[in-house]
């Protein structure tokens, strides 16, 4: 594969694949010992993201579980010794409660949980079959319902902070997980009038109302409906809005999925616009041949892992590592473990999950 | 002798001024199950910070730490928080920051953090500041067409601010005429004319229609326009409109059969569908639609599986619509 040098040219690789049923190799071996290296040390350019640990620690052994390879690779000590590392950075007593994604400002009037931290932590340890039984339950719903604003979304870490899509998503999930779904948490009737004014006139929905229709938020909003079992009964989304939302979805297609009308596909838009299908039992609408290879020819030839465009020369990452392999799982890629489309992790994970006592 | 105790090292633990500080570093257990290769002045600037948190320091050495970390890492959410304490509490200059945000937002204009401080030191400047927040957001926009956050920071100004509808529009048309496929420009008239109240002014809604329609007689094959045109449209239907049906008709008409865009035939078949529920010649409504989603399979291979469902449905609403007349 020297000769390449341009995008255009992988493209083309991708649909004449998909096109004449040829399928390209998906580089497994190469896939596992990327994420075997992230787990030792992640390179210098994940230093943005040192404050959201939680999430690229879920990444990755999120895509080893979805791989099958997790069991294999973790000895009991190991995954002890995780399920202790996510433990350390639960907080119990400060105004935002659940997982911080570090210990960065530790000791100070600074150091707050965050949602999108708290997701990410329950899942890991759902993944490393932990019984939750050091999970402080009642202060996490404790923070949920202070969480939601008046216009019904949710701050990501107390009062002020950022909020949008993301932060319902997460908020819902979390509930969810917890198993409170039927307690007083989360006031659905501004929920649902959040929801509901993000809809946009094109059938997608934007982070909030009046936001450009964008398909991570458009994941975010019908995940929760599905989560929290609203998605079917007409509160918020009429049929013919999940109709046109299903259109609004099948239009993302070029090879790949793309977030935006007019944008580039972008890997990570395969999970986000294919599970947001997939919830909406549309999943057989799409071109599944096209969008595997356009998967294929965004692994990275050499080091593993996805990149974000099939770019030569480009570098892959954890997070669209993740979400391709989710993709890939969706697909139904063969060797790959079943996803939950709606909560975004193994169906193993999410069996566990949902056998967990609380009481 | 006192050269001798100006260090030439740039790290904070080299440096005399902060010598009253003991820095914290981060736990080898910290680090257990993510360990970030962060280079040795990330370490030092946020060993430091770390140490600044706990003592709740406000000063202005902590400015330049912060802008230090801000370099380093400007998605760290507590830098930019601690910051804009620092701000309020020394009451700093506020223009000053702002000419400091623009150089950090021309380097990351898609980290969240940098928006969201810029919002906050709006807010403080209050009214005098909305002039140039709308150029500024110009300037981004106009390098980045569709900058997620630059759209969202201008719809927050002019959602908080009173900012002139006329104005807002233009700037919203320079953008579709420089690009007639943006579709964060399309959602933003949208969203102002939800703002000022003009979502049932029929006089508004014929200009934006007649926009759509302009656009799409340019560019036919253009998924942004033809929303937009089936959204303004939609609470009545798409057939709704009898200028936009004879608009749409013409255009296929006149286009060769090659060169017609799905984005036409998909509309024409959705007018038909329409036609089918509302009982409006249904039978050739429906043979039509049928014909185009066949079209449609060989001009849009991808969207194959769509188009076969979109043919069965129509088939279904035929009978259903049947049904409904048979009952009657």
């Amino acid at each position: 594969m020297c000769d390449i040098s341009t995008e255009e040219q992988l493209l083309e690789i991708a649909r004449k694949a998909a096109e004449t049923g040829e399928p390209l190799k998906f580089e497994y071996k190469k896939h596992i010992g990327f994420l075997i290296r992230h787990l030792n040390v992640f390179p210098s350019p994940y230093n943005t993201l040192e404050t959201s640990r939680n999430t690229i620690f879920l990444f990755a052994i999120s895509s080893l579980d979805l791989l099958g390879e997790l069991d294999n690779l973790l000895t009991p000590t190991r995954r002890e010794a995780f399920i202790n590392w996510i433990y350390d950075l639960q907080l119990t007593n400060g105004v935002v409660c659940g997982f911080r994604g570090s210990h960065s400002c530790e000791g100070s009037q600074y150091d707050e949980a965050n949602l999108a931290q708290t997701y990410s932590a329950l899942l890991s340890l759902a993944i490393l079959g932990d019984d939750f039984k050091r999970v402080n339950r009642e202060a996490i719903l404790k923070t949920l319902k202070s969480s939601q604003r008046e216009n019904g979304c949710f701050w990501s870490q107390g009062e002020n902070s950022e909020s949008d899509m993301r932060f319902v998503f997460c908020a819902v999930a979390i509930c969810k997980i917890l198993g409170a779904e039927k307690e007083d948490v989360i006031d659905w009737n501004k929920l649902a009038t959040f929801l509901k004014k993000s809809l946009n006139i094109d059938g997608g929905l934007g982070q909030a109302p009046e936001d450009e229709s964008h398909g991570g938020s458009t994941f975010c909003a019908i995940a929760s409906l599905a989560l929290s079992n609203r998605l079917w009964t007409e509160e918020v989304l009429t049929r013919r809005d999940i109709d046109r939302l299903i259109r609004w979805a099948i239009q993302k297609q070029e090879i790949g999925f793309h977030g935006r009308a007019h944008k580039p596909d972008d890997s990570c838009y395969s999970f986000w616009i294919g599970a947001t299908l997939k919830i909406l039992n549309a999943y057989h609408l799409i071109s599944p041949a096209h969008l595997r290879e356009f998967l294929m020819i965004s692994q990275h030839p050499h080091i593993g892992g996805f990149c974000k465009y099939p770019e030569p020369g480009g570098y892959s990452d954890i997070l669209h590592t993740y979400f391709s392999i989710a993709a890939l799982s969706l697909l139904g890629e063969p060797g790959l473990n079943p996803v939950h489309p709606a909560l975004n992790v193994s169906m193993r994970a999410a069996d566990h999950i949902a056998r967990l006592n609380f009481q | 002798m006192s050269s001798e105790n100006i260090s030439s090292s740039p790290l904070y633990k080299d440096n005399s001024d902060w010598s009253d500080i003991t820095p914290i570093y981060a736990s080898k257990d910290e680090d257990l199950a993510v360990k970030i290769a962060v280079t040795e002045d990330f370490i030092d600037a946020f060993a430091y910070f770390r140490a600044v948190l706990i003592k709740d320091e406000k000063s202005e050495r902590v400015m330049r730490l912060l802008e230090d970390c801000i370099r380093l890492n400007p998605a760290n959410y507590t830098v930019w928080q601690y910051r804009r304490a620092c701000l309020t509490e020394l009451g700093s200059d506020l223009k000053k920051e702002m000419r400091y945000l623009n150089d950090i937002i021309q380097e990351s204009s898609k980290n969240y953090q940098v928006w969201h401080h810029r919002r906050f030191i709006v807010e403080k400047m209050g009214e005098s500041a909305v002039h140039d927040e709308l150029r500024f957001c110009s300037e981004v926009i106009r390098e980045e067409e569709k900058n997620y956050h630059a759209w969202q920071h201008r719809q927050w100004v002019v959602r908080t601010f009173k900012v002139s509808l006329d104005d807002e529009l233009t700037f919203a048309l320079k953008m579709l005429l420089i690009d007639s496929r943006n579709n964060s420009a399309y959602n933003y008239r949208y969203f102002l004319l939800t703002l000022y109240d003009k979502t049932e002014d029929a006089e508004r809604i014929a200009i934006e229609i007649n926009l759509a329609k302009e656009f799409i007689q340019n560019i036919p094959n253009n998924e942004s326009a033809w929303n937009y045109l089936t959204g303004l449209l939609i609470t009545n239907g798409i057939t709704s409109n009898n200028e936009v049906v004879s608009f749409v008709e013409d255009l296929y008409e006149t286009t060769p059969e090659e060169k017609r865009s799905p984005f036409l035939l998909s509309f024409i078949a959705d007018m038909m569908l329409e036609n089918v529920e509302n009982q409006k010649s249904a039978e050739e409504s429906a043979e039509r639609a049928k014909k185009l989603y066949k079209d449609l399979q060989s001009v849009d291979p991808v969207r194959v599986n769509y188009y076969k469902h979109q043919s069965l449905l129509t088939q279904t609403l035929l009978i259903k619509s049947q049904t409904k007349v048979a009952a009657k």
